[in-house]
């Protein structure tokens, strides 16, 4: 089988580039992208970090979410440059010291995920969620990941996972993750 | 979707008539970004970079003159494409002597097709009611005499 | 019998797959990258139907980064424009003159970086001439509409199949015999599974000429098998990866045309190609489901016993049948029809017809057809109810197959091998205080508010099957398993099947936990591997663990057969001597006389006994002797705002049968997961197309999945029937409530409308349609 019909040529991008400096899960980076790379690109495939998954490219579905200082983002529709001085945390930044996060172990231990595809997503809306309200209510919770789409586990889970971090992170002493 | 209005101006017929019959002339009325020329003595092409919510970027043009009566009525046809989207419309422009100048009348169908027609009808709809009606806008302002 | 440190069978064991799913170390298609590896995005055509004038790739070959442009005419010179369905129709890999659906992929366009690609899908200029196209499926059907499949020589008309069973005019004679004949027409809708990770693959070929695909497939094995017959290579020089999948439902079962594309670029280019779709391709050309237009007619006596069905449906399947159904059932198992009920006397007819939309008809979380077969018999059984002016429950509990019954042979040809539908309803009933929510009605009638209670008893028929009746593409529907015990006694399984989120490293350890006595920490599963994992037909249509777990049950067997004669050698006594004991070899009435299944494997490699084959394995393949058929009983509680026509979900309880469980933890999981895509289509998704023929829902701005607001507080519970056929009773639950869900909604809704005169509200149920149905008449 050859397809000889197609027509090669050689070229290299060439955009417009920009020196970021950016601390990913702790770690100050000095990056050079194109000034329109989208904060997930630079993850994914700069920094090879991809935990952080693309599900929609439109905002919708949440599974792209990242904490820029401690804020959920869309990294979909968030520019690279627009991190720049900035912290940005991702699931790969949840777990320290090969300690789980409470909010890993809570998915974990309540089932909370099942293909996994929007999982970190959703464990990064979870760990803002907590921090603004450490004892939501299940309404509170919801409304909170109304933002993140998952297909599977039709969120009954996702609500106790949640619960049972809060409940975990109340216990732990002050100074925890 | 169907398309529709007029204006007044106390031009004469003839000059109102000319004005549209050129094309680089009548492009001079798209407040976007564009580059339009004639291919020959009734079809014209270029491009035109404009945006429907999401949707921006440049759409090739490819137009018509067509069923002309001078000075009272041609067709305007009018194809477009790019972004992943199709625009076809084919408009009826008529020119009515009036005492003090001259009315213009114009009725059409524009049909979307692409990604353009998805992102929500009404959201399009508003956008090119928009447009045309600032194209005609922009005819009548510059057809008007000082 | 199960102990907790086993984790065998009955035990909420926490998934083994979490590990890596929650640190991020997950490992989708996107997240493989290989050295060179470049881009393919494609350019999709703006029309529905239409002429290519012109392709000008030049001004796409000189943007940056862009290294090729694939067209239809290059594929034609490979003989590789067009590809088969897995229902032996064609589909256009690439189209070389007409384009046949909004959406549909043009060009492929090759590049360093996904950027660069849609740089280049930017910048492409094609000519089309725009026809008019054919949308509606009733109009295809006209003498004089436009005959679209002008590539099949000789066609005459848009009608691809016509498909019946039963009696028909036994069915018509015992209507008409009928005391109460109603008949309704109901629509269910395209919809599309929309996995939140789209489709997508890397193509690979390497320095000896092999080609590898990591690809986002439920069935790797038969994808391998129809890459060899369509491209000619050989099956050994193809490996097909499926890694970890972002949700499947049905809509990575089929070949996709960019994947095709992809392989072709990696053959061309030399280098390693991915292609990942966006939302709108995937929303836009990959296979929709249902779209399903219905009419039935259904018979009683006045004292309510059911008599007969008739059933006459309308399937648009779009401009090619691309459906995943077993070859021999067009319209999949649609005539399960009958439902949980004893009907003497039934006919099932089903035209399918081609449109200018995207080719599919697969399923969303049902096993081929099901969904549309329970939603239109619990329908027709809630209006023949109401006609009837009995309860809706005490209807069903009156006619039910009755549990004596079974194995009950339906009267469309199925063999259905368990069932209490009674006990599911009746507990349903007992959770949700019935007979409460019944006097709570009465008293919110007077007082003008409404509010429905719906009841859905749906019985499921999944776990294809046996290899007399199904198969694809000639492929018979079994499904394998492999089991190696190391000298250890640690276990590596691998299986045919493929998970996209059901849990298989963990409910399949748990099988053989139980069946071989090893903890399920020693218990490796691994799927999706052609290289390495044995034949199976997949992961779609709840077969797995009907399929596949039954296989692991069976060579567990098989070793412990092997294994009873090690450990006879092992103990000193005869292997008739040996019995398999609270997941031990014990001698037969000495219980202190045992062996483990892990001094048997480290016996097997290190003292066999003379003359036997070293190791302990063993593989099988696994053909089903029947279908299973889980069921359960769903019950809805809705109240209506009569200004808005809003529907709230006030409760649902879910009481599912899915026979033995695994793990009750999982099962649960998956019916909470059923349930919400079965409200999704019920109150939010649809995909629309105007008369041009333009797809309606092309992002989630349109197309609607329910999110943690408006999907209801689920409540489940089980009964457990054990199936007879299965070697430990288990039936299969990925998708009942998907299946068994939307009735419940659409007979609440219709409940609470009943003072209006209302029958049938199609789904979606959105506001809109239920303000219009109290609005278009008078008050009462």
């Amino acid at each position: 089988m050859a397809i000889d019909a197609v027509e090669v040529q050689s070229a290299m991008p060439n955009h417009r580039s920009k020196t970021i400096h950016v601390t990913v899960n702790g770690v100050p980076r000095e990056s050079h992208v194109e000034a329109r790379t989208l904060l997930v690109s630079y993850l994914r495939e700069h920094l090879k970090l991809t935990g952080t998954h693309i599900g929609c490219d439109t905002g919708h579905c949440g599974a792209c979410t990242v904490l820029v200082d401690g804020t959920p983002v869309k990294s979909c529709m968030f520019l690279a440059v627009q991190s720049d001085g900035s912290e940005v945390r991702s699931v790969e930044g949840l777990e320290t010291g090969g300690k789980l996060h409470p909010v890993q172990e809570g998915f974990h231990k309540e089932h909370g995920l099942q293909c996994g595809y929007c999982t970190p997503g959703m464990m990064m809306t979870s760990v803002a969620l907590l921090a603004a309200n450490p004892n939501p209510t299940e309404d509170e919770i919801r409304r909170g990941i109304s933002g993140n789409l998952c297909r599977c586990t039709g969120y009954v889970n996702i609500v106790k996972a949640i619960q049972s971090a809060a409940k975990e992170m109340a216990a732990a002493p002050k100074g925890g993750p | 979707m169907h398309v529709e209005g007029d204006f007044h101006v106390r031009s004469a017929r003839t000059l109102v008539w000319a004005f549209f019959r050129d094309p680089a002339t009548l492009a001079t009325c798209l407040e976007d970004p564009h580059e339009i020329h004639a291919t020959d003595a009734t079809h014209f092409e270029g491009t035109l970079t404009a945006g429907v919510a999401f949707i921006r970027g440049t759409f090739r043009l490819r137009g018509s003159y067509a069923s002309e009566t001078p000075p009272n009525q041609m067709q305007v046809t009018l194809q477009g494409s790019g972004m992943g989207s199709g625009v076809d419309a084919a408009l009826t422009v008529s020119f009515a002597e009036g005492s003090e100048g001259t009315g213009v009348h114009w009725t059409g169908e524009i049909k979307m097709s692409g990604t353009i027609a998805t992102v929500g009808e009404r959201l399009v709809k508003g956008t090119v009611d928009k447009k045309v009606t600032a194209l005609f806008e922009a005819a009548r302002v510059k057809l008007e005499p000082a | 019998m199960a102990t907790a440190p086993l984790g065998g069978i009955g035990v909420s064991v926490p998934r083994k797959e979490d590990a890596r799913f929650i640190r991020g170390k997950g490992n989708y298609v996107d997240d493989v990258q290989l050295p060179g590896m470049l881009f393919l995005d494609i350019v999709r055509s703006p029309y529905a139907y239409a002429k290519i004038l012109a392709i000008h790739k030049e001004k796409t070959l000189a943007v940056p980064g862009v290294l090729a442009v694939i067209t239809g005419k290059d594929l034609e010179a490979a003989k590789l424009s067009w590809m088969p369905t897995l229902m032996s129709d064609t589909q256009m890999v690439l189209p070389t003159d007409t384009v046949m659906f909004q959406g549909q992929e043009v060009v492929g366009v090759v590049a360093t970086d996904r950027y660069a690609a849609a740089d280049g899908v930017a910048a492409m200029e094609i000519d089309y001439e725009p026809m008019t196209p054919v949308i509606d499926p009733f109009k295809a059907l006209d003498p004089g509409a436009p005959v679209l499949r002008t590539d099949k020589p000789g066609r005459k008309d848009n009608h691809i199949w016509h498909w019946e069973v039963g009696d028909k005019d036994g069915t018509a004679q015992a209507l008409k015999e009928s005391d109460v004949v109603i008949k309704e027409k109901i629509y269910i809708p395209r919809i599309h599974v929309s996995s939140i990770e789209t489709c997508g693959c890397v193509a690979q070929v390497d320095s000896m000429g092999k080609l590898t695909v990591w690809l986002t497939t439920q069935a790797p094995h038969a994808i391998r098998t129809v890459f060899a017959l369509v491209s000619g290579l050989p099956e050994n020089q193809i490996r097909i990866i499926s890694p970890d999948i972002g949700g499947g439902f049905g809509g990575k079962v089929p070949v996709y045309p960019g994947y095709v594309i992809a392989v072709v670029a990696a053959l061309t280019t030399g280098h390693p190609v991915k292609f990942i779709e966006d939302r709108t391709g995937n929303l836009t050309s990959d296979s929709f489901a249902r779209d399903y237009h219905i009419e039935a007619e259904i018979g009683a006596t006045k004292d309510g016993r059911l008599t007969a069905l008739r059933v006459k449906t309308l399937a648009d399947h779009g401009y090619t049948d691309a459906a995943a159904n077993p070859s021999k059932f067009p319209a999949g198992m649609f005539h399960v029809i009958t439902g949980s009920y004893p009907f003497k006397k039934a006919f099932v007819e089903v035209d399918a017809v081609y449109t200018n939309k995207p080719p599919g008809g697969i399923a969303y979380r049902c096993s081929f057809r099901v969904t549309e077969a329970v939603h239109a018999i619990e329908r027709l059984i809630d209006i023949l109810a109401h006609q009837l002016k009995m309860d809706p429950a005490e209807f069903r509990l009156k006619n039910f197959i009755p549990p004596e019954a079974f194995p009950f042979p339906s009267v469309l040809g199925w063999t259905y091998d368990s069932g209490n539908y009674a006990g599911a309803l009746k507990k349903a009933m007992e959770i949700i205080d019935y007979a409460g929510l019944r006097k709570e009605q009465v008293e919110k009638r007077k007082r003008g508010e409404l509010m429905g209670i719906g009841i859905s008893s749906f019985t499921e028929i999944v776990g294809a099957g046996p290899s007399k009746d199904f198969d694809i593409l000639g492929i018979k529907m079994f499904d394998s398993a492999e089991v190696r015990i190391h000298p250890t006694g640690k276990v590596l399984a691998r299986f045919g099947t493929k998970s996209q989120g059901q849990g298989h490293e963990t409910t399949y350890a748990q099988i053989l936990a139980e069946e071989l006595g090893i903890p399920v920490e020693g218990i490796s599963v691994e799927e999706g591997d052609t290289d390495t994992a044995p034949y199976g037909l997949g992961t779609y249509a709840s077969r797995s663990t009907p399929t596949a777990g039954a296989a692991a049950v069976i060579a567990a067997r098989k070793i412990r057969e092997k294994g009873a004669k090690i450990a006879a050698h092992l103990l000193e006594v005869s292997p008739d001597d040996i019995e398999w004991v609270d997941h031990k070899f014990q001698v037969k009435g000495v219980p202190g006389k045992s062996k483990t299944m892990a001094d048997v494997a480290f016996a097997a490699y290190t003292n066999h006994p003379q003359g036997m084959e070293a190791g302990l394995e063993a593989v099988d393949y696994y053909d089903p002797p029947n279908m299973t058929y889980p069921f359960g009983s769903y019950i809805a509680v809705v109240d209506i705002d009569k200004e808005t026509g809003q529907i709230k979900t006030r409760r649902f309880v879910a009481v599912d049968d899915c026979g033995t469980i695994i793990n009750p933890m999982i099962v649960d999981g998956q019916i909470h997961g059923g349930l919400t895509m079965g409200f999704a289509p019920s109150m939010l998704e649809e995909i629309q197309y105007d008369a041009d023929g333009n797809n309606k829902a092309t992002s989630f701005l349109e197309y609607l999945l329910p999110t943690a607001v408006e999907t209801p507080h689920w409540e489940t519970a089980k009964t457990t029937t054990p199936s007879p056929h299965h070697p430990i009773g288990a039936k299969g639950v990925g998708e009942s409530a998907t299946v068994g869900a939307p009735p419940a909604f659409v007979n609440a809704v219709v409940d609470a409308l009943e003072p209006y005169g209302v029958t049938n509200i199609d789904i979606p149920l959105s506001s809109y349609k239920i303000w219009q149905a109290i609005h278009s008449k008078d008050p009462p």
